[in-house]
């Protein structure tokens, strides 16, 4: 089925004066050619990407797709529809019967996750035009220290369940209102979020890539899908020497060195804390689904009608002087407040219900993470980690046995 | 060469580099100077727009104020048009610097020896930044879960019904609890004389409507809708409200209308007020506003007056208006508790200005209304339509009254038409001494008209045949009432005509209110209280 807007009042005509109406501001609907063509471009530079990240272990080559990327989704495509955004659209999708998604949406936040299922993160690598623009200004990297890498990284999960709730329920698209890189690609956006995205860029001089790593929720879900990827990046194409030469190549903490000789802890110990944590596990759900039930309402602010709502009751009841806008024009509608209450009690209720599902998501994600860290397992090679790692290429150069494949030098 | 390339990419680096600064801070000052608000907020506008409020016809000014308007316009635009420009410049500048600075990069090639021996993977602490987002995570939500704004819990509660005894004690609504215009229980015995007058803030035809001891009464001007609340007793003005929410555009009506004709109703709780501008509003009788709702503009030829009724927990409001083929006219039912709309029914009928009358007929409800060309019927739970009659033409003004068994409409110009309820027979008719604005009264046994040139007519309630007339010579708006043994006839130039109802014309007395007289007298109790143009009067029994 295919949608047209049209103009629902005619515009008004300036034939006296010749005034011409201002054009949209918005970024234009695109014409289906060029959603499919999208799509299209989408598909073959996520095919290239895992050529180039696997089978060529081509840096250079994803340097040169990630200008594209940039230049095309960025720049070109203003940054919309992107599979980060997508999940949104899903969400919503899924619990809304009424809201039509479009095929190009599904196909943007699809693809590149079932990509993943075979060739891990490709689609950060070079395809994902945020991801890309940090990977172009990274000039200084320093390392994160592990153990804050550990805990940064469980935001993108917080923010993840956030987005998802907030769609599901109506409240808005939190990732498309805070993205931080859409308005450098438009060259237009509100101070806020222009000043965060700079500050993004400047801090990716020197820490690789900070939204992907701490805040993207859509690597949350590439990196789970990467999990099971059969095809995936290997620092060495033949054996590990264990020559330590790529330890430090990854500036994104995403290479996970072969494990130490000899026990660190006991074994009893380790069962201990297994034991502790496994015991955590339920209290910590238990405290998300809590936390996420009292603080339901409060995420129900997001919504519009429940803002409205809010603060026409705060208005009645005398607890805030003067009006907004947006209660102004909500009097001017002559719609009884009840009527409007009790849409907003409605959401509220969704909200708290939602909360909850968003709490048990966050507790599960961080009792699972701790069992993780607790759990010790035996890497003789040094690896990539399959989901964290993004395809960059980086370390391939570091590893002797690459560059003897390449015919080139290896240092002494 | 690679020296060459090296040395320019430095060069570029530092070139691009100081660029960019250089741009951003040009761009984060137009950031602030070419926000729109600045434009609106701009000191000078504000102090010259105040001072075209003092000198609102100073032409010179007004010419001023533009043109300043137009250079800050222009300022502001130029701004905007350098920051997009300075943004584009800034991308340029930030591709130079990084494609210099990675051709100056050169990596640190790896020494593991330098790195010394390998530590063990710090779980621990891990654990505990994990564990610190968790604790974060807490505490941002403890934080959101703080003062919350409670809504209202529920819908509001129902309402036990006012009691009929209760409700037909008062005068609640236009010509009375029953709409017919008669207090059987008042008695505003002879002479007469002001016991209190107070002044009216607002214009208005609107007709005082009573509820123990509080008067209501509205007024309205094309800035305000207002509802006043007056003491019975001392006639002091408890409270005058302003119509909550925005003000809509007052529609064009005649000065005879005006923009305040509908009369208010009272259950006793709330007073419910509409204005010909759309805006439909409840307030308690503390004052405090309830609900307000905007129904659109009223749109009428002369000026929109029919008064609302009411029933059970019904505000039932009657807009006729344009041609019957229009389909503009229509009947709705808003919850006098909310405002919320229950029902609304279209109406097959043109623009009328009668009120509508909720009456009871072997044990029903029916709402009764009139407008060109239907007497109809509606049931006010639901809006069904329950019988209409034809019989009506020309501009209705009068509305109709149940008097016994006979529903009374006018055809003005036409004809008084005697309608049984039920089965909409017409029982009689006639063509003598129709009015074409006040509204019939009966006393039971005779029904008396008053036409606008002061025509006052005695109908036999059972016939319709004319029992005697008199002319006043004077002209008359308000309909004719009731009270007690009295048949109060009140012109528009203020005299009260009293007059014995019966079978024979007799006149009791006159009283002159003083002042220009166009809504109805009501009668509550022993005393009598009228609207004029400026002044609301509280008449008793007692020498002047």
């Amino acid at each position: 089925m295919i949608v047209v807007a049209a103009q629902r009042f005619p515009p008004p005509e300036f034939s006296e004066t010749g005034h011409q109406l201002p054009g949209f501001l918005a970024p234009a609907v695109r014409a289906l050619f060029f959603e499919r063509l999208d799509v299209a471009v989408l598909a073959v530079a996520l095919a290239l990407a895992a050529w180039l990240a696997l089978r060529q272990r081509s840096r250079r080559g994803l340097v040169w797709l990630g200008i594209f990327s940039v230049l095309y989704f960025g720049f070109w495509r203003k940054g919309c529809i992107c599979s980060i955004g997508s999940i949104q659209n899903i969400a919503l999708a899924l619990s809304d019967s009424a809201y039509a998604i479009p095929v190009t949406v599904i196909a943007f936040g699809l693809l590149p996750l079932i990509v993943a299922l075979f060739f891990g993160r490709v689609f950060c690598a070079a395809v994902c035009p945020h991801g890309a623009l940090q990977d172009l200004v990274l000039l200084k990297p320093v390392t994160v220290p592990p153990w804050l890498e550990h805990g940064l990284r469980m935001l993108a999960y917080v923010y993840l369940g956030l987005a998802v709730i907030f769609a599901a329920t109506g409240g808005g698209f939190i990732i498309c209102q805070y993205d931080p890189f859409v308005p450098i690609f438009r060259l237009s956006g509100n101070t806020a979020m222009v000043v965060t995205g700079v500050v993004f860029l400047v801090a990716g001089i020197f820490i690789g890539r900070p939204y992907c790593r701490f805040l993207c929720p859509y690597g949350v879900l590439l990196g789970l899908a990467a999990r099971v990827s059969k095809w995936r990046v290997r620092v060495t194409p033949t054996t590990c020497t264990q020559c330590r030469l790529c330890e430090q190549s990854c500036p994104f903490n995403a290479l996970n060195p072969a494990t130490l000789a000899g026990p660190v802890r006991t074994a009893a110990a380790t069962k201990r804390r297994l034991t502790w944590l496994l015991a955590l596990l339920p209290v910590l759900v238990a405290t998300g689904v809590w936390l996420g039930g009292v603080s339901g309402t409060a995420l129900a602010r997001n919504n519009r009608l429940v803002n409205v709502a809010e603060r026409i009751q705060l208005e009645n009841t005398g607890a805030v002087t003067g009006t907004t806008d947006a209660a102004t024009v909500f009097r001017a509608t002559g719609t009884p407040p009840e009527e409007l209450f009790t849409v907003a009690r409605q959401l509220q209720h969704r909200n708290i219900r939602a909360g909850r599902w968003a709490g048990l998501w966050v507790g599960l994600v961080i009792g699972l993470k701790l069992l993780a860290l607790t759990v010790r397992r035996q890497r003789p090679d040094y690896e990539a980690d399959q989901t964290r790692c993004v395809a960059c290429a980086r370390c391939y150069r570091y590893c002797p046995e690459e560059l003897k494949r390449l015919g080139l030098p290896v240092p002494e | 060469m690679s020296t060459f390339l090296d040395q320019l990419a430095r060069a570029g680096v530092l070139a691009a580099g100081l660029f960019v600064i250089l741009l951003a801070g040009l761009l984060a000052v137009t950031a602030v100077r070419g926000k729109v608000a600045t434009l609106v907020n701009s000191k000078q506008v504000v102090d010259l727009h105040k001072e075209l409020r003092t000198r609102p016809k100073d032409e010179e000014l007004k010419q001023g104020i533009r043109q300043l308007d137009l250079q800050l316009r222009q300022g502001t635009f130029d701004r905007l048009n350098l920051a997009h420009q300075a943004g584009r410049a800034l991308i340029g500048g930030l591709v130079v610097f990084l494609v210099c600075a990675h051709w100056t990069r050169r990596p640190a090639a790896p020494n593991p020896l330098a790195w010394g021996a390998r530590r063990p993977e710090q779980s621990r602490l891990a654990r505990y930044a994990v564990a610190g987002v968790f604790g974060l995570v807490a505490f941002a939500a403890v934080l959101a879960a703080l003062a919350p704004v409670r809504l209202p819990d529920r819908e509001p509660v129902a309402e036990p019904p006012v009691a009929d005894a209760e409700f037909r004690q008062q005068w609640p609504a236009f010509r009375g609890p029953t709409g017919a215009g008669n207090a059987a229980n008042a008695t505003v015995a002879l002479p007469w004389r002001i016991r209190w007058k107070t002044p009216i803030p607002l214009p208005g035809m609107s007709s005082p409507i009573i509820w123990s001891n509080s008067v209501f009464l509205t007024g309205a001007t094309d800035k305000e809708d207002r509802v006043f609340r007056f003491d019975t007793e001392t006639g002091a003005l408890a409270w005058s409200l302003t119509m909550a929410g925005p003000k809509p555009p007052a529609p064009k009506t005649t000065d005879d209308t005006g923009l305040a004709a509908p009369t208010p109703v009272t259950d006793g709780r709330r007073v419910y007020a509409i204005f010909p501008d759309g805006l439909a509003g409840a307030f308690d009788f503390s004052g405090k506003p309830v609900w307000t709702r905007n129904l659109g503009s009223l749109e009428n030829s002369y000026g929109y007056a029919a008064s609302p009724a009411l029933y059970r927990d019904r505000l039932l409001i009657q807009i006729d208006s344009g041609d019957p083929a229009e389909g503009q006219s229509r009947l709705l039912a808003l919850d006098t508790r909310t405002g919320r709309q229950l029902w609304e029914v279209k109406r097959p009928v043109a623009g009328s200005w009668t009120s509508p009358v909720v009456v009871e007929w072997n044990g029903q409800a029916q709402l009764l209304t009139c407008a060109t060309p239907f007497i109809i019927a509606y049931n006010p739970l639901n809006g069904t339509e329950l019988w209409r009659a034809p019989g009506l033409q020309d501009d209705c003004a009068p509305s109709p009254i149940l008097a016994g068994n006979v529903v009374v409409a006018v055809a003005p110009n036409n004809a008084v038409i005697g309608m049984q309820p039920d089965t909409t027979n017409e029982l009689w008719r006639t063509s003598e001494g129709v009015p074409d604005a006040s509204s019939p009264v009966s006393d039971g046994q005779y029904i008396y008209l008053l036409d606008p040139n002061g025509m006052l007519s005695c109908l036999r309630q059972d016939t319709g045949k004319v029992v005697w007339t008199h002319a006043f010579d004077d002209h008359f708006y308000a309909s004719p009432t009731l009270a007690g043994g009295t048949l109060i006839c009140l012109s528009r130039k203020g005299v009260a005509y009293q007059v014995a109802p019966g079978a024979s014309y007799r006149e009791i007395g006159r009283f002159e209110v003083g002042e220009k007289c166009n809504a109805s007298p009501v009668p509550h109790g022993k005393r009598l209280f009228v609207r004029g143009h400026q002044n609301l009067f509280c008449i008793e029994s007692g020498a002047q």
